[in-house]
């Protein structure tokens, strides 16, 4: 039953802990939904770069096609969608470094 | 686009509370890739098919509370599947949320900067625990968000952090900013023996 969130779990906490090791406490980011984000968004303020952003709505999306509620409904499951993740995690990290 | 519409969840239940949301299930019944909402669960015929084959938790919870809002067909699709074949897999289920629990409950321990995230994860594996266990140990079924306090052996957590737990969530998926003092409530959570009640409703069901 859930494998595939346990999949998606584990992928958003590798997302949040690169951007957490930046903003902790209370300007954490909470999760990978596109409210989550906009709340992150807005308690950072400024210092958030535009691509850091993209990242992380890029990652969202990658994010729940591992999980039922996208890739078992109309798409076909990607077997390098890990892959694909880590590497998005590797570029996130690096953008996450530059932020101010 | 052509698709049924339920809603499914505390609303159909008629349970509303402050931080109440509807939950929204499609199911597209045309061609092409519609877009709906993000917050709305979206399942193709065959998957729900499959899972009413299967004898889901999910299946059950939309056979027993889904209320169609909107059906493309005379017949609303769900009602066209019957009955879901039996939950046999609440054992194999509770092994696997028990696992998340524990990386959850590992995380939040060794104070983890994504406290908040590990809350929700936490109150998610709580409440989905007790739905499965609750088709063994109840009358029926038990979707509410409060399953974990009504089996025969409730949770040892004080409802006070699993509410907490859920506001977390809630600040996950929902991006709502609840005024919660998150290591009060992880101290609470880390405190009581969770996990042995796991093993306790594991071992009944």
């Amino acid at each position: 039953m859930t494998n595939s969130f346990l999949n998606k779990v584990s992928a958003e906490r590798s997302v949040l802990s690169v951007v957490n090791a930046r903003t902790s406490g209370r300007r954490q980011l909470t999760g990978l939904s596109s409210a989550a984000i906009d709340l992150w968004r807005r308690k950072v303020g400024s210092d958030i770069p535009a691509d850091v952003v993209a990242l992380l709505i890029e990652l969202a999306d990658l994010c729940q096609l591992l999980s039922d509620r996208s890739h078992e409904t109309f798409q076909p499951i990607d077997a390098s969608l890990s892959e694909k993740i880590e590497s998005h995690i590797c570029i996130l990290r690096d953008a996450v470094a530059r932020m101010p | 686009m052509i698709h049924d519409l339920y809603i499914f969840g505390s609303a159909a239940r008629g349970e509303v509370s402050p931080t109440s949301d509807i939950d929204v299930l499609v199911i597209p019944l045309g061609d092409g890739r519609p877009e709906y909402p993000d917050a709305w669960s979206v399942y193709s015929p065959a998957i729900i098919q499959s899972y009413f084959q299967s004898g889901r938790l999910f299946a059950w919870h939309l056979h027993l509370e889904a209320k169609c809002i909107h059906s493309a067909n005379p017949t609303p699709f769900l009602s066209s599947l019957g009955t879901p074949a039996p939950y046999s897999s609440a054992g194999e289920d509770i092994d696997d949320l028990e696992g998340l629990l524990r990386d959850s409950l590992g995380e939040i321990r060794s104070q983890t900067t994504n406290l908040i995230y590990e809350l929700g994860i936490t109150y998610t594996a709580i409440r989905d625990i007790a739905m499965a266990a609750s088709w063994a140990l109840l009358e029926r079924p038990c979707f509410s968000r409060n399953a974990p306090f009504l089996l025969p052996c409730p949770c040892p957590i004080s409802r006070e952090a699993y509410r907490g737990a859920m506001l977390a969530r809630h600040s996950s998926t929902r991006g709502s900013d609840h005024d919660i003092e998150i290591e009060d409530i992880a101290k609470e959570l880390l405190a009581p023996p969770i996990l042995s009640w796991v093993r306790d409703i594991r071992s009944t069901v």
